[in-house]
């Protein structure tokens, strides 16, 4: 191929996506709205930006491919550290094994409560079509008995015995609800008026919703919902966190080892390191009353004013950068054969 | 022991001395936790608009974000204002679910009777790849509840009927956003705004960010701040004074551990400052 | 005991361990202390895609395109049509797909067009990002520098207007390295930009003690108080 072994053409090519990259959202930002939504992108604009972040999202194996890469070979082959990349190994697909068990266990309850759902947008829909008798009623009225029998036994799963005080409040209410619509005499009907399919449809609704937060509810007191919390309660949360937390007594170290008063300038920076930290704490006020006025006062105009000032300085920098990168100014590595 | 590891016990000691005894002093007055309680105190919210919390924050921030994140739900849970929950970092997954459900039964633990239950008093949206390009589609979206689509369950939004039928961003009456992430913080300065909408942003930060917040809060970006446990604990006094049955004791506790852990690292430098000091003037004086 | 709070318990407990563990290297590094960091480091890798796929790639693209979020009326007809267009999604997939070219020696060079594609997307964005975000910065920085408060002269508020607008103008001078001449006004004056600088660092400082500490007290308060409450109902004692 032509292309393939022609550096420089390739390097057009990066180049020339380079900047079809930007032009879109450049385009969106500065031409005038009426445009945009004239030549139809403003319709489509949510799925064009779903499109976008999908190019980003497809290397997610990435990251996964290297991992599995360099610590499976340490597993297989057991060279030396191989037990921690077993520990690794296990967290990795045990948390995806978890996490997708998880989801699937909600997809399907999502399921359920859409089938119990489907009973009054179906009745919505006849009621906006003005049909209040014939085949489409007897549909309703089938297919509202299948769901509201299937619902009544699947919450009926975990004895009441199992059940924390607030579920049974939620089942009982859901119950009541359920019993309602059954009542409602819509189900045995042949002869129904509007008034009475927007009544029916109305309590529908609110079955299903009362069902979805009370399945939701069950949800919660599944072993797989237990290993999910354990996942992140009991380990990444706490290793996580005890990971970072290292580093407050480093800083103590720190605090004793390096933290030296040398010159008028290091003086100046660590009293307005002891006033903001003196200022924030409960005994700054018992060793100086007005220790939080004069940090709020430092914080809102020295600092403000200088932060202010660098990040203006870095924001100019940053969008120098931005225009440089999105016109491939800057490039060379994309010409470079070695990369 | 070298002088390193007994440092590192005076510390773990100092925190841990007024968690064991239970000590708690009352916070200091910080002015932008005020700020931020007037704007929820005071935001008027009609049917079918809400509130959307950003909890971008992971294990690495919890220590101060999630404290955070607790007294800014609480308060809107207090005002019955719908939530949405939504966040743009991964690490944020469990703190999304934990946190409402956390206020939640505290305030029906507080006023027996009364329910916040998950799809009426919030819902939770889950992790949004993508940041700025989700953010500004988001904006721009005619319909939040579509645009949303469903929650962390696959529930669609539109089963829950708070929530169902929003519409355009516009009907966000606060956001807030509880992060220690610079750039994610930046993404909701930058790109939650379009023509005619700027919103009310309520932010809680880590102790390290709050010297950059503060240039927001001066430009007005930004109309109140929660700054690390101090804001938090503050914030949760301020609650307590309008609602005498809510309990901010623990709250309370780690505020006072976090002052007296300050207090050893300023008497550190003091004391860093003055063994060389002394053992100058002792090498000069014989 | 009940279920639900065996599991918390447990949780309690092991995230306890998982702290020892992980504070052990404060004394030494030790296998103790690897065996978690890796573990960690495990779950951290697998959550990202995982919530990828569950919250953004299956409820937005991959279900609409494989028509598995259609729902029917029970009389057949469908809730919503079936969009078609959802298929173009497999053009953004394709491209998205030429990261993996990184690990052939031949065609890695195609993965430099999607990396420079987001490069792109980001560039444009950030342009953007700098005007929304700097235009009301710069804006509430034109503060007046007399101020009068119901009509009476603040020499607090004058002063601190005045101070802000100074320093700001002197760490903005600080930071001018690309023109000016030497011996001019400009140069004589950017070292005083250097303690108002300082005073920004120390309170930048403060505030990252105060962060590093918070941490430690969260992790302290865990231990103290949840573990070793957990500890106690294990041996029977709570």
């Amino acid at each position: 191929m032509v292309v393939a072994n022609a550096p420089d053409t390739r390097a057009k090519i990066i180049r020339l996506f380079t900047f079809l990259g930007g032009i879109y959202f450049f385009s969106y930002f500065v031409l005038p709205e009426s445009v945009v939504e004239s030549i139809g992108i403003k319709e489509r604009h949510e799925q064009i930006s779903n499109g976008f972040i999908v190019v980003g999202a497809m290397a997610l194996g990435l990251g996964l491919f290297n991992i599995i890469r360099a610590h499976g070979t340490k597993v297989v082959f057991q060279r030396s550290g191989w037990r921690n990349s077993l520990a690794l190994l296990v967290g990795l697909f045990g948390t995806i094994g978890i996490m997708s068990a998880q989801w699937i266990g909600a997809l399907q309850v999502s399921r359920d409560v859409q089938d119990v759902q489907m009973i009054g947008e179906y009745a919505s829909k006849l009621m906006a079509e003005k049909i209040t008798q014939g085949a489409p009623i007897s549909m309703l009225q089938g297919y509202s008995k299948e769901q509201l029998d299937r619902a009544s036994s699947l919450i009926k799963v975990r004895p009441e015995s199992q059940l924390t005080s607030a579920q049974r409040l939620l089942e009982q209410d859901l119950s009541r609800k359920i019993s309602d619509l059954r009542a409602d005499g819509l189900l045995t009907r042949v002869d129904i008026d509007e008034q009475a399919l927007a009544g029916f449809a109305q309590r529908a609704h609110e079955v299903a919703s009362s069902y979805s937060v009370f399945r939701q509810s069950l949800s919660s007191g599944t072993t797989v919902q237990r290993l999910y919390d354990f996942l992140y309660d009991g380990l990444f949360n706490q290793l996580g966190s005890a990971m970072f937390a290292l580093l407050g007594v480093y800083i103590a170290a720190a605090a004793y080892r390096a933290f030296r008063v040398r010159t008028i300038e290091s003086a100046l920076m660590m009293s307005a390191a002891v006033i903001v930290m003196l200022g924030q704490i409960s005994f700054g006020k018992e060793i100086y009353e007005g220790m939080p006025s004069l940090r709020q006062w430092l914080l809102e105009v020295p600092n403000s004013a200088a932060f202010r000032a660098i990040r203006l300085g870095a924001g100019i920098a940053g969008l120098m950068l931005a225009i440089r990168m999105w016109l491939s100014i800057e490039s060379k590595s994309f010409s470079s054969e070695k990369k | 022991m070298g002088s390193r590891r007994l440092i590192y016990l005076i510390m773990i000691v100092a925190v841990a001395a007024p968690i064991l005894f239970g000590i708690s002093q009352r916070p200091s007055r910080l002015v932008s936790a005020e700020r931020m309680y007037d704007v929820i105190e005071n935001v008027k919210v009609q049917p079918g608009e809400v509130a959307m919390v950003w909890l971008d924050f992971g294990p690495n921030t919890i220590a101060e974000n999630e404290p955070q994140a607790m007294v800014m739900i609480e308060h809107l849970f207090r005002r019955r204002i719908p939530v949405i929950l939504l966040s743009q970092y991964q690490q944020a997954e469990r703190f999304l679910s934990r946190v409402p459900q956390t206020v939640a039964r505290q305030l029906e633990a507080e006023m027996p009777g009364q329910t916040w239950r998950y799809g009426e008093a919030w819902i939770n949206v889950g992790y949004k790849p993508g940041a700025a390009i989700f953010m500004q589609s988001l904006v721009n979206a005619s319909n939040v509840s579509g645009f949303l689509g469903r929650d962390v369950n696959g529930m669609p939004i539109s089963q829950y009927p708070t929530f169902a039928s929003i519409g355009g961003i516009e009907r966000v009456k606060v956001v807030g956003e509880v992060t220690g992430l610079v750039g994610v913080f930046d993404t909701i300065i930058q790109f939650f705004q379009k023509k005619g909408y700027r919103p009310t942003i309520v932010h809680g930060c880590t102790s390290i960010t709050i010297p950059e917040a503060y240039i927001f809060l001066d430009s007005g970006q930004l109309n109140g701040l929660l700054e690390g446990i101090a804001g938090a604990a503050w914030y949760s006094e301020v609650l307590k004074n309008a609602h005498p049955s809510s309990d901010n004791s623990r709250l309370l506790v780690t505020n006072t551990a976090l002052s007296a852990a300050h207090l050893v690292i300023i008497g550190l430098i003091i004391v860093g400052n003055l063994v060389p000091l002394f053992s100058r003037w002792r090498a000069r004086h014989g | 005991m009940d279920n639900g709070t065996m599991w918390e318990l447990s949780s309690t407990l092991v995230g306890g361990i998982a702290t020892l563990a992980i504070f052990s290297f404060l004394i030494r590094e030790n296998g103790f202390y690897r065996f978690f960091e890796h573990l960690f480091i495990g779950i951290a890798a697998g959550l990202g895609p995982m919530l990828v796929i569950r919250d953004f790639l299956w409820p937005n693209i991959l279900e609409p395109m494989l028509g598995y979020s259609m729902r029917m009326y029970p009389d057949g007809t469908p809730v919503k049509p079936y969009q078609p267009f959802y298929l173009l999604y497999l053009v953004p997939m394709a491209f998205g797909s030429l990261y993996y070219c990184i690990y052939s020696k031949r065609h890695a060079w195609l993965a430099k067009v999607v990396i420079g594609f987001t490069l792109g997307v980001s560039g444009a964005l950030a342009i953007r990002g700098f005007f929304s975000e700097a235009i009301p910065q710069v804006a509430s920085s034109f503060k007046p520098l007399v101020v009068f408060q119901n009509g009476v002269f603040s020499l607090f508020e004058s002063l601190n207007n005045s101070l802000f607008v100074v320093t700001l103008l002197l760490v903005l001078n600080y930071f001018l390295f690309t023109f000016g001449r030497p011996g001019a006004v400009q140069g004589k004056i950017a070292p005083l930009g250097r303690p108002l600088l300082m005073v920004c660092f120390g309170a930048f400082f403060g505030s990252t003690v105060m962060a590093r500490l918070a941490l430690l007290v969260e992790r302290v308060q865990f231990i103290v108080r949840d573990w070793v409450a957990a500890v106690g109902t294990l041996v029977g004692l709570g």
